[in-house]
């Protein structure tokens, strides 16, 4: 039993799964936080109005989330997803494949919501 | 090798989890806005329903905004305001001077932070309500036509103080 447990922490399958459950809420948090922004009535006044989370913790904390979601995340992803696939080629492994493009686009598209949100 | 299920529920968990963590400013400033807009209702509305209406007036037109603040940029001021646009055949200047004997009698004062003028008169109780009659309201919808003068009232309850908030 504890060297099954061990066995499925210790498999890359179970730390690209991590890895894409971190994708998904980091690479949806700028585009969330922009909605609710909207929804509550943030506007700004002039083009030159700093953004809502300008100059804020969490503003900060999303933008060098998102750089590592830009650059260290898809290199681990890539080395994961490599060792996986050195491990079992199947089509599972060649899905784990997509996600360090997937890190890289939606990292570069969030930059333009970090614009708007930081100002 | 893991199981798909086992997978998606992985996934899932780290995906919940690290929301949590990433969403939880949105959480808190939803229910900051949410009390406090509570707390600013209830204090407008307190004062409103005792709003002084002199006779002969008709409320052609009713609004209310908020200001709250945010838990991202830390602003303390929070507060509500109703405007209410008047219609009336009186004089004007009778309707000044009915408002100026309630509002007295009321315990209200001129704002003396406001320049003396006969068009803009500022009223404020306390340092967190201030009430503005405005008789050089604009209104140009259809009622108009049916009232010689037209008039506005804006109550604005603002806190820590009105002056603090709004300068």
């Amino acid at each position: 039993m504890l060297s099954n447990i061990k066995n499925w922490v210790t498999s890359s399958e179970f730390w690209l799964a991590i890895v894409t459950g971190l994708t998904l809420s980091i690479g949806l948090a700028p585009a969330v936080y922009l909605v609710y922004f909207l929804k509550v009535n943030w506007t700004p006044y002039s083009i030159t109005h700093p953004g809502p989370l300008f100059a804020t913790s969490i503003g900060y904390q999303l933008w060098w989330i998102n750089i590592a979601l830009l650059c260290a995340f898809p290199i681990s992803t890539f080395l994961l997803v490599a060792n996986f696939r050195r491990m079992q080629n199947n089509k599972n492994s060649r899905l784990w494949s997509v996600l360090p493009i997937v890190q890289f686009i939606s990292g570069l598209i969030n930059i333009v919501f970090l614009f708007a949100l930081l100002g | 090798m893991m199981s798909t299920s086992k997978t998606f529920v992985v996934v899932l968990v780290s995906f919940l989890i690290s929301s949590i963590l990433l969403y939880r400013p949105l959480l808190v400033d939803w229910m900051i806005r949410n009390q406090r807009e509570h707390v600013a209702k209830d204090k407008l509305e307190l004062v409103q329903a005792k709003l002084y209406t002199p006779q002969g007036v008709s409320v052609l037109k009713e609004s209310r905004s908020f200001r709250l603040p945010t838990y991202f940029s830390g602003l303390q001021c929070f507060g509500a305001s109703t405007d209410i646009i008047y219609g009336t055949n009186r004089s004007i200047d009778e309707i000044r001077e009915d408002y100026a004997q309630a509002l007295t009698e009321a315990n209200w004062e001129l704002d003396s932070g406001y320049k003396p003028s006969k068009d803009y008169i500022v009223y404020k109780s306390g340092t967190d309500y201030q009430l503005a009659i405005d008789t050089l309201q604009d209104f140009n919808e259809p009622l108009r036509e049916n009232f010689k003068e037209i008039y506005s009232i804006s109550l604005t309850y603002m806190t820590p103080s009105y002056h603090g908030c709004i300068g």
